[in-house]
């Protein structure tokens, strides 16, 4: 499913939405304010954190209108792999759809990972995942899965590794 | 007074302490809440200096390390874990003599070694600088309790697990995970 990309007179719009005290950057504190997870509750300061991370190219700590334009982007396509992966449309993500979206992207995983899985990213205590767990679920699995491959280049789904090796391996790991 | 032999009890004082502390939770075996409860909250947080606080991952992280496969303790690993939290509280006091919860990274690098981790130099210093935070950007890093502990039950979660799969754990043996194995694992972390 593609999609127009958004023109600059929209994005401004939103932009200037999100950046409430009006300083021409979007701070985290705004960032959050802004994103909804379909809970009521804040969106989780983990995810905003990372977004920024990834976002700011300047280390400004915030995101300027340029910076905005893929963060949005990247908010957008997580939207829409959230939405796909909702089967039942309940506006979390439950162990069995977490696993049919997981298994698309190629991965052949226990039911103990995915119970592991949510417990580790679920906030709200029950049992599935709002859109920014969701987000923070795949981003940790998509850097364990990078980590993993540095060492199984073939990707044949096993590494024999070294006790230095792992340590370093487990300990580069920021989740 | 009657004598209650426990394995690996030296004075029955401080086992009858610790045993009421494990049965005011009312089970067989405690949870990472439970835990969590008896570090901060009972007389055994008095063993603790006044800046030492345990947070809920390292409830986890301390089950895991002793429980294994499993996510409660009982008695006597209840008792494995206080021991180690004990003595990871000594070494960690030889190095924060004015007891305000916090030590040098070098002093880190010298813990590491005397707890017999076995770890090269240049895991060390990865290691260390994981660890190590500043309080502003014009200080210099340091290691708080918290993350001491953090890096200590890590380690010891890690070790073992190495011992288990390989055998002896040394830094010279070799051992393979699956993916699911390493992610998992690296969930429990």
């Amino acid at each position: 499913m593609s999609q127009n990309p958004p023109s600059d007179a929209f994005l401004r719009e939103i932009f200037q939405k999100v950046d409430t005290d009006r300083s021409g950057s979007i701070s985290s504190n705004e960032l959050q304010a802004a994103l909804s997870n379909g809970t009521w509750s804040p969106f989780n300061p983990e995810t905003i954190r990372m977004m920024i991370g990834m976002f700011d190219r300047d280390e400004s700590s915030t995101i300027d209108f340029q910076e905005f334009r893929l963060l949005w982007k990247y908010v957008s396509d997580w939207e829409r792999c959230f939405k796909q992966f909702d089967l039942d449309g309940s506006g979390a993500i439950d162990k069995h759809e977490l696993k049919t979206a997981l298994s698309s992207f190629g991965y052949r995983l226990s039911d103990n990972f995915y119970d592991l899985l949510i417990k580790r990213f679920d906030r709200t205590g029950r049992g599935n995942v709002a859109f920014d767990d969701f987000i923070q679920a795949c981003v940790s699995i998509q850097t364990l899965t990078n980590a993993f491959r540095h060492f199984d280049r073939q990707q044949i789904g096993q590494i024999t590794i070294g006790y230095e090796d792992f340590l370093t391996l487990v300990f580069s790991l920021r989740m | 007074m009657p004598v209650q032999k426990q394995i690996g009890d030296e004075s029955s004082s401080a086992n009858q302490f610790l045993q009421q502390i494990f049965e005011s939770r009312m089970k067989n075996e405690i949870d990472e809440n439970d835990l969590l409860y008896i570090l901060n909250h009972t007389e055994l947080s008095r063993t603790f200096d006044r800046n030492s606080t345990f947070n809920i991952d390292h409830s986890k992280l301390l089950i895991a390390a002793i429980a294994h496969s499993k996510n409660t303790l009982t008695y006597p690993e209840f008792v494995t874990v206080v021991n180690l939290l004990h003595s990871w509280r000594n070494l960690f006091r030889r190095h924060d003599l004015d007891r305000n919860g916090i030590i040098e990274p070098y002093a880190l690098v010298n813990i590491l070694n005397s707890l017999r981790f076995n770890l090269s130099p240049s895991t060390l210093e990865t290691v260390v600088k994981r660890y190590s935070t500043r309080a502003d950007e014009h200080s210099s890093p340091k290691v708080t309790f918290e993350h001491y502990i953090q890096v200590c039950a890590r380690l010891t979660l890690l070790n073992d697990l190495m011992h288990q799969k390989s055998g002896n754990g040394s830094p010279r043996s070799i051992c393979s995970f699956s993916i699911d194995e390493f992610m998992q694992l690296a969930l429990n972390l």
